[in-house]
């Protein structure tokens, strides 16, 4: 039951599922399997003008291939591009792993809601992330350092398999030169190489000992489940209510925008009401993630 | 062919000038008479039609035809009696198997969109039942949630549904017991009852319907207010309507099972006997879920929305391996929970108009209903009283025990 062959179809630009075109500025190898991605639209006003708060994700076009949610994992305060992350895992991935700076890729969003970086004002933060879920942390760690007088104490504890499983290792050091700001790097134990500076351990272990904590300190964490399985309680030890938790949750999704049916745990659907939920909103979801 | 006859009659109040009201007598040869005319515009025609190309009006025998709605080129092709249910469902008419949202083109580094599907063609719906006729507002409400989708809105706009209220009903059909019915107007722009005649009293609910049978009877169309899409509420015509199937589930009470606990014996039970075909969900007519892929020719290829089905397995699978609904009982709860207590929450309606093809098209004669009815006894409070579930009283050949219906048909 398909339209009438001779009508002519249209690309409404107010079509929630056209992508809009951007180029790609620069690619980076972060690992042997993740790499990140520098891309801005090819309507310079469009790139001026759009906005995005930290935690939020777009899905992103390799055409030919389909469509891949990736968080926006720059800064909202970087208006000259946005940057993705990936890991490749499957089709889509595959396919982004051979793209080119000066190639053209599509993008729709921003979706999703945000980190509570109101919320945070004040407050000192604990940023946790295991492996390759460094970038969605990594957007809020850079929002927070731009306007590091408005936040307490930072500290960011980032755990990963090796040394070689780092994701933007190179900036770990740029963060720890900001004011009153503490970056704890390990690797898992066996995961480190002669000349690695940081500590060796896991991330619950690592971050039992740096010390954080108090009823005025907001954490943000995600990484692998077992992480959070073990981390949560530490930082609950140390003070910190389910609700100052929070985290990036990830289901499969297709449309971001409610409607393909897949993206939900129980009745709410990540891709509206999440991805980011507090720990007291993700103890009381139902076991459907 | 023939010209239709078309006679206006008052309302069964006797009240004047209610256009939106108008009741129009219609026989077979007026109802293909107007499909013809809508063909001859250019317009296309989607109806019921059995397998083997039998002119319809040939006597039916004592088994319901099995029916599918296809489109048609011509109209004396379409079934429009006799039938309970067709096998599929009229949802493709806005929700198309798949769908081409776009093309692109690739020249060296670059990328062009160019345009997906064209617009339909001005389709007529002939003989869409009360529960297919439904599922048309009921998905809007999806389609329409937080902005338009505009390719499902342009198929929503070409749309003209003609419904038949049902005479006959099978053991799967449970519309009673989601609050329709057979003669339930919700989504139509024209309602067909029988007439003591052998035709049609055509209820005329929206203005859709109005330039229907204006066109029919060569008069002018009424002027009524815009409606450019048909919505609903126009109050069902009890009087007129046939009993229909008894209340077969109490849905308040399995309802309520599913809301007072996550995990419910019923998902272990339906896991079982599911064999996750998909098959419940893509014969209903309200599923919805879909899948956006690429399809590649070379350097061009179209981006397509195709359905999907929360009865497989890969619909959650994450690319780690790890799978959030990693069986058939929690995909059948997944199922029942976004029909019955999901889609509810949101949007204050419920994601099923009860037709039964899920029960109808499942291999392993499993449906919504019968899940329905395992929650129901295992409800806090058990089911409600009165509950009629005895055997059916419509029978397949097209013969009603009702009373209402009787007079109707008589
Ligand atoms: C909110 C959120 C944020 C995320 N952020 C990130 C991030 O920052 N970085 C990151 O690396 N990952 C992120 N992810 C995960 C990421 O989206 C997935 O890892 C990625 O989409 C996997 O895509 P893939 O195509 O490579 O994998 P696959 O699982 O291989 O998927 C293949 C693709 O092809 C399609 N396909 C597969 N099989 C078939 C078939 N038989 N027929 C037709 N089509 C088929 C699928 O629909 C899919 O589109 C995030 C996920 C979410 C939900
Ligand atoms: S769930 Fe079953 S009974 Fe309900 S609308 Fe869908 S196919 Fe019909
Ligand atoms: S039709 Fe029946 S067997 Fe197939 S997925 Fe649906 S419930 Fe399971
Ligand atoms: S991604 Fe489609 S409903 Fe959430």
């Amino acid at each position: 039951m398909n339209g009438d062959p001779a009508a002519e179809g249209t690309l409404a630009p107010s079509d929630p599922y056209l992508p809009e075109l951007m180029e790609v500025v620069s690619v980076t190898q972060q690992t042997s399997d993740v790499k990140s991605v520098r891309a801005r639209f090819l309507d310079p006003d469009r790139q001026r003008d759009f906005r995005f708060r930290v935690g939020q994700f777009g899905i992103w076009s390799r055409f030919g291939a389909g469509e891949s949610v990736f968080n926006l994992c720059g800064s909202s305060t970087w208006h000259d591009r946005l940057e993705f992350c990936f890991r490749r895992v499957g089709k889509v991935t595959d396919a982004f792993w051979g793209v080119q700076p000066g190639e053209v890729i599509g993008f729709r969003g921003p979706y999703g809601n945000s980190y509570p970086v109101q919320e945070w004002e004040g407050r000192d933060l604990v940023f946790v992330a295991g492996g390759i879920a460094m970038p969605p942390v990594r957007c809020a760690i850079w929002y927070c350092l731009e306007h590091r007088e408005r936040f307490g104490e930072i500290t960011v504890v980032y755990g990963a398999r090796s040394v070689a499983d780092l994701v933007f290792a190179d900036e770990l050091d740029q963060w720890a030169a900001h004011p009153r700001t503490r970056v704890v790097k390990t690797v898992d134990p066996g995961g480190r190489t002669p000349d690695w500076d940081g500590l060796e351990g896991f991330v619950p272990t690592v971050l039992a000992e740096a010390g954080v904590g108090g009823a005025d300190t907001s954490a943000l964490v995600v990484g692998p489940p077992v992480m959070i399985k073990y981390s949560l309680p530490v930082l609950m030890e140390a003070g910190l209510a389910p609700n100052r938790i929070h985290s990036s949750l990830e289901n499969r999704m297709k449309c971001g925008i409610g409607r393909c049916g897949r993206c939900n745990v129980g009745g709410t659907y990540l891709c509206k009401q999440g991805p980011v939920y507090s720990f007291e909103e993700i103890m009381a979801m139902p076991a459907d993630m | 062919m023939t010209t239709p006859t078309t006679q206006q009659v008052t309302d069964a109040d006797g009240a004047a000038g209610a256009d939106l009201r108008e009741q129009v007598l219609l026989d077979r040869d007026g109802l293909v008479a107007i499909a013809a005319g809508w063909l001859a515009r250019g317009g296309r025609v989607v109806g019921p039609v059995t397998g083997r190309a039998v002119a319809a009006r040939a006597p039916l025998g004592p088994r319901t035809p099995r029916v599918r709605f296809a489109p048609v080129t011509d109209p004396e092709l379409l079934v429009l009696d006799g039938f309970v249910h067709a096998t599929n469902s009229a949802k493709p008419l806005v929700m198309p198997m798949t769908e081409k949202l776009y093309g692109y083109r690739r020249e060296g580094r670059s990328v062009e969109l160019t345009p997906g599907d064209p617009p339909p063609a001005p389709t007529l719906l002939i003989g869409a039942r009360p529960c297919d006729a439904a599922a048309f507002p009921i998905l809007d409400k999806v389609m329409r949630w937080d902005g338009a989708d505009p390719g499902y809105e342009r198929r929503r706009e070409a749309l003209t549904v003609v419904t038949l209220a049902c005479t006959a009903w099978d053991e799967h059909c449970f519309c009673t017991s989601v609050g329709l019915g057979p003669a339930a107007t919700r989504g139509s722009d024209l309602l067909l009852t029988p007439d003591a005649a052998g035709g049609w009293r055509a209820r005329v609910l929206t203005d859709r319907g109005a330039r229907l049978t204006a066109a029919a009877s060569g008069e002018p169309a009424p002027a009524v207010p815009s409606d450019p899409v048909p919505s609903d509420p126009v109050p069902d015509d009890a009087g007129l309507a046939p009993s229909g199937p008894p209340v077969r589930v109490d849905v308040a009470a399995a309802t309520r099972a599913m809301r007072a606990s996550f995990d419910q014996p019923a998902w272990a039970e339906a896991g079982r006997q599911c064999t996750g075909c998909g098959a419940c969900t893509y014969t209903c007519p309200t599923c919805h879920c879909f899948d956006i892929a690429d399809e590649a020719h070379g350097l061009q290829g179209a981006r397509r929305r195709n359905w999907d089905s929360c009865q497989f397995a890969s619909f959650t699978a994450h690319a780690s391996g790890h799978n959030p609904r990693p069986d058939q009982a929690s995909r059948q709860r997944q199922r029942l929970r976004h029909k019955f207590v999901t889609y509810p929450d949101l949007f204050q309606d419920l994601l099923c108009t009860g037709c039964g093809n899920c029960y109808r098209a499942c291999p392993a004669n499993l449906g919504v209903l019968q899940v329905l009815r395992a929650l129901a006894v295992g409800s806090p409070s058990g089911p409600d009283d009165g509950l009629d579930d005895g055997p059916d009283d419509g029978s397949a050949d097209g013969s009603v025990a009702t009373g209402d219906a009787a007079e109707v048909r008589a």
